[in-house]
């Protein structure tokens, strides 16, 4: 049998046999299509919580390789968990600083996203990226459940290869070759992935999942998930927010009413001694959780507690 | 045949398409060779299994496989097993005096041949000799491409040191 060789990609630890075909291709081939100045859009595919959004970064992490600091000896790597983005804004903020040729992660698109606005994102993403291939080379990886989920035109030719994972590391890479005279896609078997845990050399635990010491780690993978933690808990907030205002605005003109009633004096126009329209979008505005009010709606309300409670403006 | 032909004297490949400079070969002009080494292998296995079909022509069979095989295809190995692959026989060829063979003393003393080597095709051994090149060279089995990392940055011992 062939004999296996220990060899060094980037600074990372990788095997090698011409015999049993076993060599860094896709790192390789990646590589190449920068050097050529070629677009390079990766799909990686997966069921949730297969590790699909890891294997994009370790696949990342070794593109952009490792080196040892002259100064301190540690080992640093080029990747930042900074190039990992969530949103279309913070991609394009990318863009901006990021030197030429180094890789993207467009995280989790639908995660807690409506799917028409994540849809709306990547969509501008692969646009971007696409018009960004003229000056600045930049691959990107977008770790989405299924490939169906990318708009017809994006999936079938804006996409160069899918990575589809099928285990922890374990991963098949497809080139997608569109067709030019019909609608036909190609999808051309590549190569095997087998990437183990990264970083097993400074933490062997398998998950940062209730790991104590996740706010301080400074494995790679642990800053990845308070990065993602943190964009979470703004989503869910984001998400909370949305909720209560679409609560508010499915509220019944009785049910507002019953929420003006304790402080509607304060409501009251003292010139005219009827109640203030402004001031009762404003002290809806102001209220927890926010109400918006139209203001044929306001007005339909300020008519109603008027003729409800006629003693209140006869007294004021 | 035209002057210009005549003039040219050998007819070689190279020549004719002198001749003609407009000509190229194309993928359809190419005589499909996967092709035509599957349509022998398979003959050769039909053959294996028919027992109206001798030995001798099997043999010629997998002579004729082995001499499709063009020179670039093949390594040093594959010609060392082809070594292998002819082999040796004796014979014997003493004498018989009422159905009980001469003794080889017998035979020395009087000048008489008592064994004979012959050279012998082990045609079988030719065969597997063109399974083994075909999958050295990588057109037998398909072999799916791995890409390995371990997740850790190489050291090498004076690093580690």
């Amino acid at each position: 049998m062939g004999k296996l060789q220990i060899i060094n990609y980037n600074g990372w630890e990788t095997v090698k046999s011409s015999e049993l075909a076993v060599s860094p291709i896709f790192q390789n081939t990646l590589r190449a299509r920068i050097t050529q100045k070629l677009a390079c859009n990766i799909c990686v595919t997966g069921e949730p919580g297969i590790g699909k959004s890891y294997q994009a970064i370790d696949i990342a992490r070794v593109y952009e390789g490792i080196y040892k600091s002259k100064a301190s000896g540690e080992i640093k790597g080029r990747f930042k968990e900074n190039q990992i983005v969530f949103t279309h804004s913070d991609y394009l903020s990318l863009l901006i600083w990021l030197k030429m040729g180094k890789g993207i992660i467009f995280d989790e698109p639908s995660y807690a996203m409506g799917k028409r606005d994540w849809y709306k994102d990547l969509q501008k993403v692969l646009v971007h990226t696409m018009e960004s291939q003229r000056f600045l080379v930049h691959p990107l990886w977008i770790p989405i459940i299924n490939m169906a989920l990318l708009d017809k035109t994006i999936r079938s030719y804006l996409v160069q290869f899918q990575i589809h994972v099928i285990g922890r590391g374990h991963a098949w890479v497809y080139r997608l070759k569109p067709s030019q005279s019909n609608e036909k896609i190609y999808r051309e078997f590549m190569c095997e992935l087998f990437y183990h845990q990264f970083d097993s050399h400074l933490c062997s635990k398998d998950s940062c999942l209730g790991c104590k010491t996740l706010n301080s780690c400074q494995v790679f993978r642990a800053q990845y998930e308070r990065k993602k933690r943190t964009t979470q808990f703004e989503r869910y907030e984001q998400a909370k927010d949305d909720a209560l205002k679409k609560e508010s605005s499915e509220l019944t003109e009785r049910q507002i009413e019953e929420i003006l009633m304790p402080d509607i004096l304060k409501l009251i126009n003292e010139k005219t001694g009827k109640i203030s329209v402004g001031r009762l979008r404003v002290y809806l505005r102001n209220h927890e959780p926010p109400i918006m009010l139209s203001t044929w709606k306001a007005y339909q309300i300020k008519g109603n507690l008027e003729h409800a409670h006629p003693e209140i403006f006869e007294e004021s | 045949m035209s002057e210009d032909l005549k003039a040219l004297g050998d007819l070689s490949t190279e020549n004719l398409m002198a001749l003609f400079p407009e000509a190229k070969l194309t993928m359809r002009d190419r005589l499909p060779t996967p092709l035509l080494l599957l349509y022998t292998f398979l003959n050769i296995n039909k053959a294996l299994s028919n027992i109206k079909i001798s030995a001798e022509e099997i043999g010629e069979s997998i002579l004729g496989l082995v001499a499709m095989i063009p020179d670039e295809l093949r390594d040093d190995l594959f010609y060392e097993e082809l070594e292998n692959a002819k082999q040796e026989i004796l014979v014997d060829v003493r004498p018989e005096f009422g159905q009980v063979k001469a003794s080889e003393e017998y035979c020395e003393r009087k000048g008489i041949l008592a064994f004979q080597r012959l050279q012998h095709l082990n045609y079988f051994e030719m065969y597997h000799a063109v399974f083994n090149l075909l999958m050295r060279k990588h057109m037998l089995l398909k072999i799916q491409p791995k890409e390995i990392f371990t997740g850790v940055p190489f050291t090498t011992e004076e690093d580690e040191e």
